[in-house]
């Protein structure tokens, strides 16, 4: 039977490569952009595990960028037990940089990190972009106040900068002194420079407030991370100011939330592809049952029953399934890898990503061919002959 | 007794109107008999062949082919019924076209599976009715007769009690009709299956054959 089934789908080749067609598509999409998803997750968890220790913002900013606390509570941080450093941090967002906007792409934003080189020796394994040093040097207390830059290599590459080069930021040159690449999409965005500079370009006069602090906790365990944390919020829960302290894996569940939203889009594109997928091969075999009701009418005439006639057009579903599974999964992960070179980041296609994507082509096929094959069962032998 | 009707009665409904299309038909048919089945169009013999057949069941009374009352049986029985003990043979030759003529002789057989040797057994019958070099050519690639023979091949497969034939030279010329009938003949005679054909052609009919007229549903002549 199966090849009496594989026969009669290559027997109409053009309706049978239509009704893949619809399938592969769906299959494809979904492979797309679910690679696409992952891959998002995947650098955004790989980025925040190059950043061990804890942020401390304003309570209920999404960023650090739109956080703003005093300078003064680093101090009061630095004398909670356990806590070994506590770091100021300024950042903003870089809007041009030579003469170009910034902020038109997620990934292509540039934004600026304003740090105080003298605090940061007293931090154990440094910061992630003084450990991630290319060329030339750090940011050191000599910069402050002085138009000098640490910049990624990705920067240096798309504005043909290198150390002892100068970059235009907003409306200010700067001197590049340093090259550094963290191997992060995120981090690679940023500018990196003295504080003190850093709130001259922001624009700020007082020199008491900044954006957020780095706080390194003596012992790295969770438990303890977990305990400086609480008592990192609770020193502030009576201020107007109040802060949240956040581990790495607290702001992976804050992205994760983020990219839930994500998933649920992903859920209901995903989801019409498929149903679309199954209408095709709904179509496809119910015009094929309409075309060959003769052949039914000879099929049980010479002893098929109706269980024969149905397994017979799941069959042949099924294989239109099976192939649309394998051309979609197929382009599908051809596509992620071509569209991969255009993108900022890495989609991610896992093997049983492909083979769910496969399973689901295979599973539209006999959805889709269920209604067909029960018409085509219940034809009655005779009614089916006459019909020819 | 091969075939035994008792107050066969079929009813249509056609556009909402109750259509009489056999009015108690009484018959037995014996073993290995061959029978005519003639009457003008619309009397009801292709109704009869349709039942006879397991094709379709009777508004009434009962039929026995081969021992097995067919209006106690289930659907899935009848479908058994039909490919283990009725071989068929129609006026439109009922092949089916993507499949060559040895695929069309195995059909009634692919939805369980082929025995061993089936389909060598295939290639023999092809090989009786003429068409041994054929055997990879599909339908439309065959003549009307040649295509007629690769139905009857396809019937006589399964060994069976009883063949069918309706109309079976109605879309061919006269010389190939009464080729295929010499076939049908010399087949019945190697075999001894028993055969019906429906026909309006007399032409074919031979001292010793079995004719049964049907004429408005009932049976006008039985000798």
């Amino acid at each position: 039977m199966l090849r009496f089934a594989l026969l009669n789908i290559l027997t109409r080749p053009l309706r049978s490569f239509l009704a893949l067609v619809g399938v592969a598509v769906a299959i494809a999409g979904v492979v797309g952009l679910v690679s696409v998803s992952s891959g998002l997750k995947s650098t955004m968890v790989d980025t925040l595990d190059k950043v061990e220790g804890l942020v401390m913002i304003e309570a209920n900013s999404v960023d650090p960028i739109f956080s703003t606390l005093p300078l003064s509570y680093a101090a009061r941080v630095e004398r909670i037990p356990g806590v070994a450093a506590c770091v100021p941090e300024l950042w903003r967002v870089a809007p041009n940089v030579e003469g170009q906007k910034t902020l038109m792409g997620l990934f292509s934003a540039i934004v600026v990190l304003g740090l105080d080189p003298e605090r940061h020796t007293r931090l154990s394994a440094g910061h992630v972009y003084s450990r991630s040093m290319r060329r030339g040097r750090n940011i050191e207390p000599r910069d402050a106040g002085q138009r000098r830059v640490v910049i990624s290599e990705r920067i240096a590459q798309k504005y043909r900068k290198d150390v002892g080069a100068s970059i235009r930021v907003g409306e200010l040159d700067y001197e590049v002194v340093g090259v550094y690449q963290t191997g992060s999409l995120f981090l690679d965005g940023t500018l990196v420079m003295h504080l003190e500079t850093a709130w001259s370009f922001a624009g700020n006069n007082s020199r008491d407030v900044v954006t957020s602090f780095y706080v390194e906790p003596v012992a790295q365990s969770p438990e303890e991370m977990a305990r400086v944390e609480k008592a990192v919020e609770a020193e502030f829960a009576q201020e107007t100011r109040k802060v949240d302290c956040l581990s790495t894996a607290e702001w992976q569940s804050e992205f994760g939330k983020l990219l839930g939203h994500l998933d649920v889009f992903l859920i209901v594109v995903s989801s019409i592809a498929v149903i679309v997928g199954a209408i095709g091969i709904l179509n496809t075999m119910l015009m094929s049952v309409t075309e060959r009701v003769p052949e039914f009418g000879i099929l049980k005439a010479n002893g098929w029953s109706r269980g024969d006639v149905t397994r017979l057009i799941l069959a042949e579903s099924t294989y239109l399934g099976i192939a649309g599974g394998l051309l979609g999964c197929g382009v599908g992960v051809l596509g992620v890898q071509i569209a991969a070179r255009f993108m900022p980041f890495q989609p991610a296609t896992p093997l049983p990503l492909v083979a769910t994507a496969f399973g689901v082509g295979a599973l539209l096929g006999i959805v889709g061919g269920v209604y067909p094959a029960r018409q085509a069962a219940k034809l009655s032998p005779v009614d089916a002959i006459r019909a020819d | 007794m091969i075939l035994r009707a008792t107050d066969l009665k079929k009813t249509y409904t056609i556009g909402g109107r109750p259509v009489e299309a056999l009015r108690g038909v009484s018959l037995e048919l014996a073993d290995r008999s061959f029978t005519f089945v003639v009457g003008p169009s619309g009397s009801g013999k292709s109704t009869l062949m349709h039942l006879a057949g397991a094709l379709d069941r009777p508004t009434s009374g009962t039929i026995e082919v081969a021992g097995k009352d067919l209006t106690a049986l289930t659907d899935d029985q009848l479908s058994e019924f039909r490919r283990e003990k009725l071989g068929f043979v129609f006026q439109a030759f009922n092949l089916i076209g993507n499949l060559d003529a040895v695929e069309n002789v195995l059909v009634p057989f692919y939805a369980k599976g082929l025995a061993p040797g089936m389909r060598a057994k295939a290639k023999e019958l092809l090989g009786r009715v003429g068409l041994a070099e054929r055997l990879d050519h599909r339908p439309k690639q065959l003549s009307g007769g040649e295509q007629q023979r690769v139905a009857i091949a396809r019937a006589l497969l399964k060994d069976p009690a009883l063949l069918l034939a309706d109309e079976p030279t109605g879309e061919l010329d006269s010389k190939t009709g009464a080729e295929i009938f010499a076939l049908v003949r010399s087949l019945h005679r190697e075999r001894g299956a028993s055969v019906v054909v429906v026909t309006h052609d007399t032409r074919f009919i031979e001292p010793g054959d079995r004719v049964v007229r049907i004429e408005d549903g009932k049976l006008v002549e039985n000798s």
